[in-house]
Order: structure tokens, then C-alpha cells, then sequence
């Protein structure tokens, strides 16, 4: 039966491997070899063709020594930590309390996912508003509802940017993790937090000891898609401060670096491209390898 | 009787805490709301007061500017082909994948599945370069791109759902004399219904609202911009340089609603997909 | 295998084709890109094959996309040639467009870049043609009549053919003025404005912000000459809330054309200035000083109060200080010609009676550092620069450069070329004669009337290194001073020193 299949296989994986090829693949091997090169969008820095150009390892010292790309790198990896952290926190949190619900669950659910829907740039504009009216001039201003500083000019700041974007992100992907950690918890056999409770532990302890390990599946789930996600976020990006008081993230570093000089300097995005490349894939599979990990021990 | 009590006050507890991040959750969405009904100079000197009046003109006005219903035309033919394309190819091919079992089939999943570490920015450039040299940086050529970008993730999940899927009732279509395809489209693919739900909505909601690759494909040609592109070249042009909110909020009203009255919808479904999607991984 | 495969690319085929269908004829209707003289190509997305023109024009002014497109049809009609125009639309960024119409088989024959830092990319892309190797006679003598400051360069060689002028200062309302001042006195007191001191300006703006704030009438002096204020406010002065109207979060004002000012005190031009050595920095930081200074005065006595307010992109962008200005809540607006349109929009009756007046800074002769560049002159000039430059790409064939040449020679020198310069793109010519021309709308004839008296100044700052001005001094400037409500003595110099030592990092200069 397998030599069946063997004998189609070809035929019927090859649009895939077309598409998979000349979308990814080939573009990716370029990419990596356009990053040793003087490229420069419409030409090469000192020949006709790419191999006339080549320049080794000059573009991925430029890029960190650049401290617009070291500043860029740093600030998405704080971004990330805090983002990973309060989404999680947030959406564990809701879920938690939604499971324990008799009515009305699927209705928050609805709500809660609604922003998911919507897409970043128009999500930033709107955010864009809430932070330099709503939140500088009703809200926390100095004769405003209640005066919290913190809260006033979010955008305008390198750290309450940070937080500014930490919220939008939240408030935009909070809904969809919790839908991933309730099904996760419905799938908690019910007899097991009863027994515990007969055994007399109490709901930390129950926590702790029987629903955490049983969430393991969906925590590796969630931090891989919150860490990627949170890893390439742009659109929030440019439409809340357009990187602005030092608060470009590396997605936006790499496609602004062809305006940042002139000529556009496509060789060293193409370099800072292939850093973060590598920078995702490692975090990723450290994460995906430590969370099933757990998974496997429990 | 205590203990159920305390039930009862821990559910409304619950209720009420849920209830106020609900409201913090709409309250962004309410606001754009009542300003699409508002003056520039309205939104910005009270802009949580309801409207002084409910006219249209704004919505109006943002509406043509954006070409709304040429560009929500042109989004979803755009959507809708890819979704299709990535539906049959990646259904196909992982299918096909699990059930020769070779090495090769192996070897070609693992790539797919490792593809999903590949940030766009790292093929950004060299793929618009390449796609200029074959003429496709147009429409046609932005629905090839997402069927290469969202393969990863859907042969994925079709590898990991088809799995499960038992191979006996495909057996007996082969003795019946059925072609492959008579095969797979009759007997596999009405069995993959759950995940190709999962597959279309999970690709619809980033394929609709995606930004970039539309941006770099189209960029500013006149009448083929996507509803995302209208809105970020609209903001643009009006306010060469500032925040036209008159525009920005009834242009961002009109692009959600075809999204939000299509969630109000299928909203089990699309959960669901999302769901199995994420969970399957 | 042989049927699975046609199927397959049946599909494919069948998928493509619809998204052709569906897509590409709803756009062709509305699109800017169009072949004019023989019948229209039908697909929208991108001009199609070869050959369906003789001339490519990459027009980057969205504002003129119409006009072009016009002068582009009757210059073919003249021809007997076909003429295609790709104008993009206004406020968008063309370099990405440009490059990918430059990697593509038909490469537009007449492309646009703004100054010396952008032209970079297409002489050492080997895409800009040097004007000594024109074959036309008659573009020959059109480039050779240029002036000298108007010419785009590398520094060896020329490239350039200006799209037009535009000039900038502190944009007034003499309506406002009459207001302040009386009516009588307008004329006296535009031109006192003109020849007055930085001193006497400065004290002219405390005198008024006093006025506007708390209502106490004052005189102010300018060249010698006194002007009191009306006594009670009436008219337009009822509504002021500050002098100055100012764009807090718009880098560029700051970041390009104010401190523009004090770059003209340095470099002659822009080619100057691209040249510039440490040493001529350091010897600028006088000038840069006066910079700092000035835009005290200016962002202190603004309608919004300098702080974090000041750049909050939704209440002090472009639009909100344009609107403030338009609706009398300040006096001056430090902007250019091009906020013609936009004032115009936010209140009609104001626009015929719009004047520019320089822009002043506290310069000593010492800190000039050009030479027969006075004091005086810099007090009474506003600065008239390019924005936007037409260069012919040497990639195309000759036929086609011959073609680019002569219509560059038919736009800037024939009637029927300068009635769409004028009339319909509303462009005050680069090679206007002062004394015939009328730019047709307050703003533009000010900036000729400038013109006509020799007092202009150059667009110095464009020679700087690239992405300096706005992304990098520009946001230091908003990051750290825009949004800071007390300014001292020690900032000016900070402000000095940073532009010195930024410049000379990003030119590599040590």
C-alpha cells in the first residue's frame, strides 16, 4: 500500500514544494547570501553581479556595531519578557475564572477574542488615541479623573512605550490564549481536583500540583506563539510611536534600515534579517524544548 | 447552606470581574464608534461625549476615501483564492506525506515545519527581488506568496490531524477502482472538514488583515490597494503629515464591520478553528 | 502521473486566471498609470509589455499627478510620440517604488529624487545620466542656464533639472496684523518686520505674548520705528493664544528647515555643505547657537506651552497647527508655500491675505561663515530652494533619452510646457523672470516678490549627511527639548555641540 502513495507522491506534493520553494526556500538562500554582499536594491556596491560584491562579514559587524540595531535587538527582547509574561498572567487568569462559571462563559469568551480579529495597524491607530487623549487629557491628567503621571504621554517615553505596547499587544491577544487555556482545562479530568480537595489541599496547592502540570501542553503552546508573535510585532509598532524615543522593535529596525542612509543600504537589513533569524529560531526551540520537557516528566 | 453561599458570592465575584475586563475589552471598540460620527475638532475636544448628532457624513465621506466597496471586493477575491489555493495544495500534500511514509516524505515535513522559525524579514527583500524578475509583483503574485507563507502552518496541521484519519476506507476506494483524486476528493477530504475549518479560518483572519506584503506587492497603485492598504495610504495622504481622526475612525468603523457581523456568525466556528488549530500543534 | 499533473496545473492556471479577472479589470478604471496616445492598456497592476510606449515619466509629486499626466498627452501629440505617466500618490514614500520600477524591464526614462543624498544610489547605480552626455542642443543650453545653487550634483558633475521652487518663513495673516497694528500701518510694518533685528523681534514677540496672555497693550520697534498695539484687542486678535503656532511633533520642522537657517549661515550651499570638514562644523557653532536660541523664542511663546503637549501627535501635528493658525489662534506659522493648500482648507477667507516674512536668528557677523554673506541679509531673505529634481535615466535606449531630453526642453521653455508648470501645477517656474511672472496665489507671489528683491537664502541643510536632518537631529530635538519646558544658556550649547558631533559621525568625520 505505501508504494501506492510512494509512486503519487511526487505529483501531488509538488505545487506545495513549488510554492514552499520559490516562496521561502529560494528567497531565504538568497537572502543569506545577499547579507555578504555592497547589495543595494536596484544594484551592487562594486559590480554588476552578486559575486562581484561580495564583502564577507562586513554587513553583520556594521549591524552590531549599529547601535540603532543594538538598541532595536535589546528593546525587543524587554518587550518580549514583559509581554510574555502579563499575557499570560492575564489570560491564565481569566480562564481560570471563566472555567469556574455556571452561566455566561461562552459570552465573555466572545468579547474577549473580538480585538483578535482586527488588524494591527487600525488596532494602533485607535490606541494611538486612547494614549494621547483619553489616557493623557481625561483620564490621568494632572486635573483629570485621577492624576497618575505614569499614565500620561505613554508614547512619549522610551520605558511607558514599552508598557503602552505591552497593554495594546495584551488587550489584543489575551482572548485568544484564554481560548487555548480553557480547553486545556476542560480537559483536566474533574475527578482529580475533587480528590485533591478531599485530600485536603488547598487551591494554591491544587493549583500548583495538579493544574499546572496538566496545562503543560497548552503553556508550550501559548509561549511558542506568544514569543513569535511578540517576536515580530510591526504594525503596532509603527501606527502607536512609529518607533519614536528609541522604541523601534527589530522587525521595523530591518525595514527601515534602507531609509536610514542613502544609498539604501539593503546588504545590512538583509544581514540584521538573518541575525533575527537566528535570534527567533534559537529562543523558539530553547522554549518548545524546555515546556515539552515538562510535558514528558509529568 | 455556608459553603454554597460562598459559591454564590465567588460567582458573582467572578461575573463581576469578568464583566469590567469585558468593558475595558470594548471600551477601545465603543470609542471608535462614536467618533466615526464626529468632527475632527469634536473628536479631539470630547471624545468620549456621545455625538451632538448622528449623521453619516463622516462615514460617508471615509467610505469613498477609502474605496471601500471596490478595495473590500478586491480583499476578499485576494483572501479568498489564497485560503482556496492553500486549502487544496497543503491538504494534498500532507496527505500524501503521511501515508507514504518514505524518507523523503519526512524529510520534507520536517523542512516545512522548521520554515515556520523563517521571519518574513528575512525573505522580504530577496522574494520582491525575485518576484520583479518574473513579472508576478501583482495580484496573482501576492496570493502565491501567502500560499507560501501559510503552507507551513497548514500542511502542519493537516500532517497532524490526517494521521489520525484510518487509512481502511481509502483501501477499499482503490479496490472499487477510484483515481487518486476521485479518491482523496470522495473519501479523505470529507473527513478533514474540522481542520480544513481550522486551516480557513486561521489564514483568512491574517491573510485579511495583513499589512506588509500588500504594502510591498501593490504599494500605491490606484485600484487594486486592499482594505488595509486604502486605510494606511488614506491616513497618509490626508493628513500629509498629522492625524486626520475624522477620517481614521469612520475609515477603521467601516473596515471591521464586514469582520465583526461574520464573527457574530460563525463565532463558533472560527473559535473552534482557532482552538483546534492551536491545540493540534 | 501525465493526468494528476494537468489537473494540477489546470487549477493553478483556473486560480491565477480568476484572480486576473476579478482584480486586475475592476482597477484598470481609476488607475493614475496610463498610456496616453494610443489605446489604454487594460491591466491596472502594472503597464504591460514593452513597446505600448515611446517615453516613461516617473512623476514623484502626487500633488501634480493630473497636470503631468496633461502636459505629458500634449507633448505627445506634439510629437506624435506615446507618453506614459506614473504618478504617485501624495505623501507616500517613492524610493521603494522607484527601486522596483528601476529593477524591472521598463525603466522609466525621466525618474525624480529630492537632493545630493538621494542621487547617491542612482549615480553609483550607474542610472543618473550626467548632463555632459547630452545629445539634444537644445537641453544642452537648458542646463548650462541653471543656476548655480539650483544645479543637482555629486560634486563633479551635474544631473539635475529643477521640477520648480518653493520658499518658507513665518507665514502671516495681515488681516491679523492690520488687527494688531492698524491698518494704516501695514505696509510701514511689514516692511520695519523685514529689515528688524533679532533683538528687536525678540522683544516684539514678548511685547506681544504680553498682549495676547494679559491684555496689556505695549509698543514694539522694529528698524527704529515704533508700533503700538491696539489698545483693547479687536477683530482677529480676540481669538490669538499664542505668537507662534508650532508643529511640536513634526521633526522636520525643526530637524530640516529651521535649523536650515543657520546651516545657510555656514555653507554657501548644499554641495558646501556635503564637503564640510570638522573643522567647518566647529567653526559654525555660533550660528548653531543662534539656532538653539531662536527656537526658544519660538516653541516658548507657541499657542500650545512647551512640555510633553508640544509633540503629542494628535493635538500639535501638521493639520492641528495649520487649523490653529488658519483659525487666528497665532500669528505666525513657520511653514512654506506648500501649507498653501492646507490653510486654504481650513479657512478659505485668509488665503489671499497671506505674506511670508523671514525667519530671524541672533547672528553676529562672526558666525557667518560665508563669505559676502551679511547679517543684514540673512535677517531680510527667506530661504527659495528645489524641492524636487527630473533626472533622465542613462539605462534607457538612446531614442528614448533623446525623447526625455526633449521634453524636459519642451516643459521648461515652450508656452504650452510653462502654462502646465504654472497654471496647472501651480509651480513657480525655477527659471522664472521675477517681473513677469505671478505664481497666482498670495503665498507663491510673496516668494517671488523675494525673489525679485535677491533676498533669498539656499537649502544648505540638504547637503548634510543622509538621514540626518529629521531622523536623527530632528528627533533629538523632539526627544529631548521640544517636550522640556524650561530651556538654559547650557542647552544652547548642547544643542550646538550635537549637531556638530552628529554630523560629523554620520559624514565620518574626525
Amino acid at each position: 500500500m505505501d508504494r501506492y502513495y510512494r509512486k503519487k507522491f511526487l505529483p501531488l506534493a509538488l505545487p506545495a514544494l513549488i510554492l514552499f520553494f520559490l516562496v521561502i526556500i529560494i528567497p531565504f538562500v538568497v537572502g543569506v547570501i545577499y547579507s555578504f554582499t555592497g547589495w543595494r536594491g536596484t544594484y551592487f556596491a562594486g559590480g554588476e553581479h552578486f559575486w562581484e560584491a561580495f564583502v564577507g562579514f562586513d554587513n553583520y559587524i556594521k549591524a552590531f556595531k549599529s547601535k540603532k540595531f543594538i538598541d532595536a535587538f535589546i528593546y525587543t527582547l524587554k518587550f518580549t519578557l514583559v509581554a510574555v509574561i502579563v499575557i499570560n498572567i492575564v489570560s491564565l487568569g481569566m480562564s481560570l475564572i471563566a472555567t469556574k462559571l455556571r452561566h455566561a462563559a461562552s459570552i465573555y469568551r466572545t468579547i474577549y477574542f473580538l480585538p483578535n480579529l482586527l488588524g494591527g495597524l487600525a488596532l494602533g491607530y485607535i490606541w494611538q488615541f486612547v494614549y494621547e487623549i483619553i489616557f493623557s487629557k481625561i483620564l490621568f491628567a494632572k486635573d483629570g479623573l485621577i492624576s497618575i503621571p505614569a499614565l500620561v504621554n505613554m508614547t512619549q517615553d522610551n520605558t511607558k512605550a514599552l508598557f503602552a505596547l505591552v497593554i495594546l499587544f495584551t488587550w489584543q491577544m489575551a482572548g485568544y490564549m484564554m481560548i487555548i487555556y480553557t480547553t486545556g482545562l476542560n480537559n483536566i479530568p474533574k475527578d482529580l481536583p475533587e480528590a485533591a480537595s478531599i485530600d485536603g489541599a488547598n487551591a494554591w496547592q491544587e493549583f500548583r500540583h495538579i493544574t499546572v502540570p496538566m496545562l503543560m501542553p497548552s503553556f508550550t503552546i501559548v509561549f511558542f506563539l506568544t514569543l513569535s508573535k511578540c517576536f515580530m510585532l510591526l504594525d503596532q509598532n509603527v501606527a502607536l510611536t512609529d518607533g519614536n524615543f528609541g522604541t523601534r522593535m527589530l522587525a521595523m529596525q530591518i525595514l527601515r534600515t534602507t531609509r536610514d542612509g542613502s544609498p539604501p543600504d539593503y546588504g545590512l537589513a538583509q544581514a540584521q534579517a538573518v541575525i533575527f533569524f537566528v535570534l527567533i529560531a534559537v529562543v523558539s526551540l530553547i522554549q518548545v524544548s524546555i515546556t515539552s520537557k515538562q510535558e514528558v516528566e509529568m | 447552606m455556608t459553603l454554597g453561599k460562598q459559591k454564590k458570592v465567588g460567582q458573582i465575584f467572578s461575573h463581576i470581574l469578568l464583566a469590567v475586563i469585558a468593558l475595558s475589552t470594548l471600551a477601545p471598540l465603543v470609542l471608535l464608534v462614536i467618533n466615526s460620527f464626529k468632527s475632527n475638532s469634536e473628536i479631539v475636544d470630547s471624545p468620549v461625549a456621545l455625538p451632538t448628532e448622528w449623521s453619516l457624513k463622516y462615514i460617508i465621506s471615509a467610505t469613498e476615501q477609502i474605496n471601500f466597496f471596490k478595495s473590500i471586493w478586491i480583499t476578499f477575491a485576494i483572501t479568498f483564492i489564497s485560503v482556496l489555493l492553500l486549502v487544496m495544495v497543503s491538504s494534498l500534500s500532507a496527505w500524501v506525506m503521511v501515508r507514504s511514509k518514505s524518507k523523503l516524505a519526512v524529510f520534507m515535513y520536517l523542512g516545512f515545519t522548521a520554515a515556520m522559525l523563517i521571519p518574513f524579514q528575512s525573505v522580504m527583500y530577496p522574494l520582491l527581488d525575485i518576484f520583479e524578475k518574473l513579472g508576478l509583483k501583482n495580484i496573482p503574485g501576492l496570493i502565491i506568496m501567502y500560499g507560501g507563507f501559510g503552507l507551513s502552518m497548514s500542511v502542519f496541521l493537516y500532517h497532524g490531524f490526517i494521521k489520525s484519519v484510518p487509512q481502511s476506507l481509502e483501501e477499499a476506494a482503490i479496490i472499487d477502482g477510484a483515481n487518486i483524486f476521485q479518491m482523496f476528493f470522495k473519501v479523505v477530504f470529507p473527513l478533514l472538514k474540522s481542520i480544513t475549518v481550522t486551516v480557513v479560518v486561521i489564514n483568512s483572519m491574517w491573510i485579511w488583515n495583513d499589512y506588509l506584503l500588500p504594502f510591498l506587492v501593490i504599494g500605491n497603485r490606484e485600484g487594486v490597494k486592499t482594505l488595509t492598504l486604502e486605510l494606511y495610504f488614506a491616513k497618509l495622504t490626508s493628513g500629509q503629515y498629522g492625524n486626520p481622526w475624522e477620517l481614521i475612525f469612520p475609515a477603521v468603523f467601516v473596515t471591521i464591520i464586514p469582520i465583526v457581523i461574520l464573527y457574530i456568525f460563525l463565532q463558533k466556528y472560527i473559535v473552534a478553528g482557532v482552538v483546534d488549530g492551536a491545540v493540534k500543534q | 502521473m501525465k493526468k494528476t499533473k494537468r489537473i494540477l496545473s489546470l487549477l493553478l492556471v483556473a486560480v491565477m486566471v480568476f484572480a486576473l479577472a476579478s482584480c486586475g479589470s475592476k482597477g484598470s478604471d481609476n488607475s493614475k498609470t496610463s498610456s496616453t496616445g494610443s489605446e489604454a492598456s487594460g491591466a491596472a497592476e502594472k503597464p504591460t509589455a514593452t513597446g505600448d510606449y515611446d517615453l516613461y515619466i516617473f512623476n514623484t509629486k502626487g500633488e501634480n499627478a493630473d497636470a503631468m499626466e496633461a502636459a505629458g498627452k500634449a507633448f505627445g501629440e506634439e510629437k506624435g510620440v506615446t507618453v506614459k505617466v506614473f504618478s504617485l500618490g501624495s505623501g507616500t514614500n517613492s524610493d521603494d517604488t522607484l527601486r522596483t520600477e528601476m529593477n524591472s524591464k521598463n525603466k522609466p526614462a525621466i525618474f525624480s529624487t529630492m537632493n545630493s543624498q538621494a542621487l547617491v544610489e542612482w549615480v553609483e547605480g550607474g542610472f543618473a545620466m550626467d548632463h555632459a552626455k547630452a545629445t539634444n542642443e537644445e537641453f544642452k543650453k537648458l542646463v548650462s542656464e541653471i543656476p548655480e545653487g539650483f544645479n543637482l550634483t555629486d560634486g563633479t558633475a551635474n544631473y539635475g533639472v529643477p521640477y520648480n521652487v518653493e520658499g518658507y518663513g513665518y507665514i502671516a495673516d495681515t488681516q491679523m496684523l492690520s488687527d494688531l497694528f492698524g491698518a494704516d500701518k501695514l505696509d510701514s510694518f511689514l516692511a520695519a518686520f523685514k529689515t528688524a533685528t533679532y533683538e528687536e523681534f525678540e522683544a516684539m514677540v514678548h511685547t506681544l505674548e504680553a498682549y495676547i496672555k494679559e491684555g496689556t497693550a505695549g509698543t514694539v520697534t522694529l528698524s527704529g520705528t515704533d508700533f503700538a498695539t491696539a489698545a483693547e484687542k479687536t477683530g482677529k486678535a480676540t481669538s490669538l493664544e499664542g505668537v507662534f503656532s508650532v508643529a511640536g511633533s513634526e521633526k522636520w520642522t525643526y530637524g530640516d528647515h529651521f535649523v536650515n537657517i543657520a546651516v545657510d549661515a555656514v555653507f554657501a550651499n548644499s554641495k558646501a555643505a556635503s564637503q564640510a570638514t570638522l573643522a567647518d562644523l566647529e567653526a559654525g557653532k555660533g550660528a548653531f547657537k543662534a539656532y538653539a536660541k531662536a527656537l526658544d523664542l519660538k516653541t516658548a511663546n507657541a499657542t500650545t506651552e512647551r512640555g510633553p503637549e508640544l509633540i503629542n501627535a494628535t493635538t500639535n501635528g501638521y493639520d492641528p497647527s495649520v487649523a490653529n493658525f488658519a483659525n487666528s489662534k497665532a500669528i505666525f506659522l513657520k511653514q512654506g508655500n506648500w501649507a498653501y493648500e492646507n490653510i486654504k482648507k481650513a479657512n478659505a477667507e485668509i488665503a489671499d491675505n497671506l505674506t511670508f516674512l523671514p525667519v530671524k536668528m541672533p547672528f553676529t557677523q562672526d558666525d557667518i561663515k560665508v563669505e559676502g554673506l551679511t547679517v543684514d541679509h540673512m535677517l531680510e531673505s527667506i530661504p527659495v530652494f528645489v524641492p524636487n529634481y527630473y533626472v533622465i535615466n542613462d539605462k534607457v535606449s538612446d531614442e528614448e533619452k533623446e525623447l526625455a531630453q526633449e521634453f524636459l526642453v519642451w516643459l521648461n521653455t515652450s508656452e504650452a510646457g510653462q502654462k502646465f508648470v504654472v497654471e496647472d501645477m501651480a509651480f513657480i517656474p525655477y527659471n522664472a523672470d521675477p517681473a513677469t511672472t505671478s505664481a497666482g496665489y498670495s503665498l507663491g507671489d510673496s516668494i517671488i516678490s523675494y525673489i525679485a528683491d535677491g533676498k533669498t537664502l539656499t537649502n544648505a541643510y540638504a547637503g548634510a549627511p543622509a538621514g540626518w536632518s529629521t531622523d536623527t537631529f530632528g528627533q533629538y530635538m523632539m526627544e529631548n527639548y521640544v517636550n522640556k519646558t524650561e530651556w538654559t544658556d547650557a542647552d544652547y550649547d548642547t544643542i550646538a555641540d550635537y549637531i556638530i558631533s552628529s554630523w560629523a559621525e554620520m559624514a565620518n568625520l574626525s
